[in-house]
């Protein structure tokens, strides 16, 4: 009993594991630490599982538990936003569209996100993961319009992120 | 970069990192094997040992008293029975935020209501730790003073009783300073990180100017 219980989880993880790739890519910035940080999620997926009674999709469940722990997860070292500046070759990359720059693109967005706090790098994810405001509101535990406001803030913040203004602008 | 071109890249990487790297059956069952190291597991791991070491000490401690009781030392071990049934006292007040953190960490509440509860069960455990430090600071004080001044013959009985009150006094505030700058060392960062989440999910602080 408990083997299939085991069995059905280990399937349905393998299936919805993009999530816990993308989490672990976003909250954290080396190796060692995402290898840290997705085992820890495994570990509490696991533990709550008994808790998914599969009223909601197996993917937002994921979400929550995974969220709550990269939340919760102390990271050492962890760089604040003001220690980090845009360099010209970052701000050209922004302003291109060349599918050659897809690569630096992807460090660029993710440099981009990384400038967000914790909340923000949660809601921005399930955005760009295509979900709902509904189910993200269901998944952070606020309401849609609380998330309409902060996806805007978010947006703004981005935007300032990727196309900074030139100095004397 | 426009927004939607972030979104584009967003899913190619997904995708991407997927094909890069993809878990197994072996890789996942391998670290659901594994120990849990976040701060609340951490905190649940020293509550146990915590309720052990008091446990065994209170019941070694009651059935030392009980002896000294049936040996004629009435006061002596009248004081040793209540401080270590005090002792024993503390240990079942932490088994239950031991459960607090067990039930706690099973569920799979929204990230909001997870930081709210989180901070919760952190002030409850904190709380605990100072009043633990406290009570038996006092106990212990009260006690090793008590038997030291007994042994001055010079003393007037009064003016012992006045040095014991003055400790039994004078030790919670000393002994909660301490415990209190123990307890914000060990957890006062990651409780205002928390808070500052929390505070980030409010709707009603965004509309404030």
């Amino acid at each position: 009993m408990e083997e299939d219980h085991k069995q059905e989880f280990i399937e349905q993880v393998m299936e919805s594991q993009g999530i816990l790739h993308k989490i672990c890519r976003v909250y954290c910035d080396d190796v060692e630490q995402r290898k840290d940080l997705s085992q820890e999620i495994l570990i509490q997926l696991w533990r709550s599982y008994g808790s998914f009674r599969g009223d909601a999709k197996f993917s937002s469940w994921m979400y929550r538990v995974a969220l709550n722990v990269a939340i919760q997860h102390l990271r050492k070292a962890k760089k604040r936003p003001d220690d980090l500046k845009l360099t010209p070759e970052m701000q050209e990359m922004a302003s291109s569209s060349d599918s050659e720059l897809l690569d630096e693109n992807v460090k660029l967005l993710h440099y981009a996100i990384r400038q967000l706090n914790d909340i923000e790098k949660a809601i921005i994810m399930l955005h760009l993961d295509e979900k709902k405001h509904e189910e993200i509101a269901e998944i952070i535990g606020i309401t849609q319009n609380y998330v309409r406001v902060k996806m805007n803030r978010i947006k703004e913040k981005l935007r300032k992120t990727l196309n900074p203004q030139p100095h004397g602008a | 970069m426009e927004l939607d071109a972030l979104k584009t890249i967003w899913l190619k990487t997904a995708k991407d990192q997927l094909t890069a790297q993809e878990l197994n059956k072996e890789d996942i069952l391998l670290a659901i094997e594994q120990k849990s190291n976040t701060v609340i597991s951490k905190i649940r791991k020293r509550l146990t040992l915590k309720i052990w070491m008091q446990s065994l000490i209170g019941v070694i401690g009651i059935c030392l008293a009980v002896f000294l009781l049936s040996k004629g030392e009435r006061l002596i071990g009248v004081v040793y029975f209540f401080v270590f049934l005090l002792l024993l006292g503390l240990a079942i007040h932490k088994f239950q935020h031991y459960r607090l953190i067990v039930e706690f960490q099973k569920s799979s509440a929204p990230v909001r209501a997870t930081i709210l509860r989180i901070i919760e069960i952190m002030q409850k455990v904190i709380f605990a730790q100072i009043l633990t430090t406290v009570a038996l600071a006092v106990v212990f004080a009260i006690l090793f003073s008590y038997l030291s001044l007994e042994k001055i013959d010079k003393l007037a009985g009064w003016l012992q009783g006045l040095i014991v009150l003055a400790i039994a006094i004078g030790t919670p505030g000393i002994f909660y300073l301490i415990a209190k700058r123990g307890q914000h060392k060990m957890f006062g960062k990651y409780l205002q990180t928390l808070r500052e989440y929390l505070h980030e999910l409010e709707f009603e602080n965004e509309l404030k100017p």
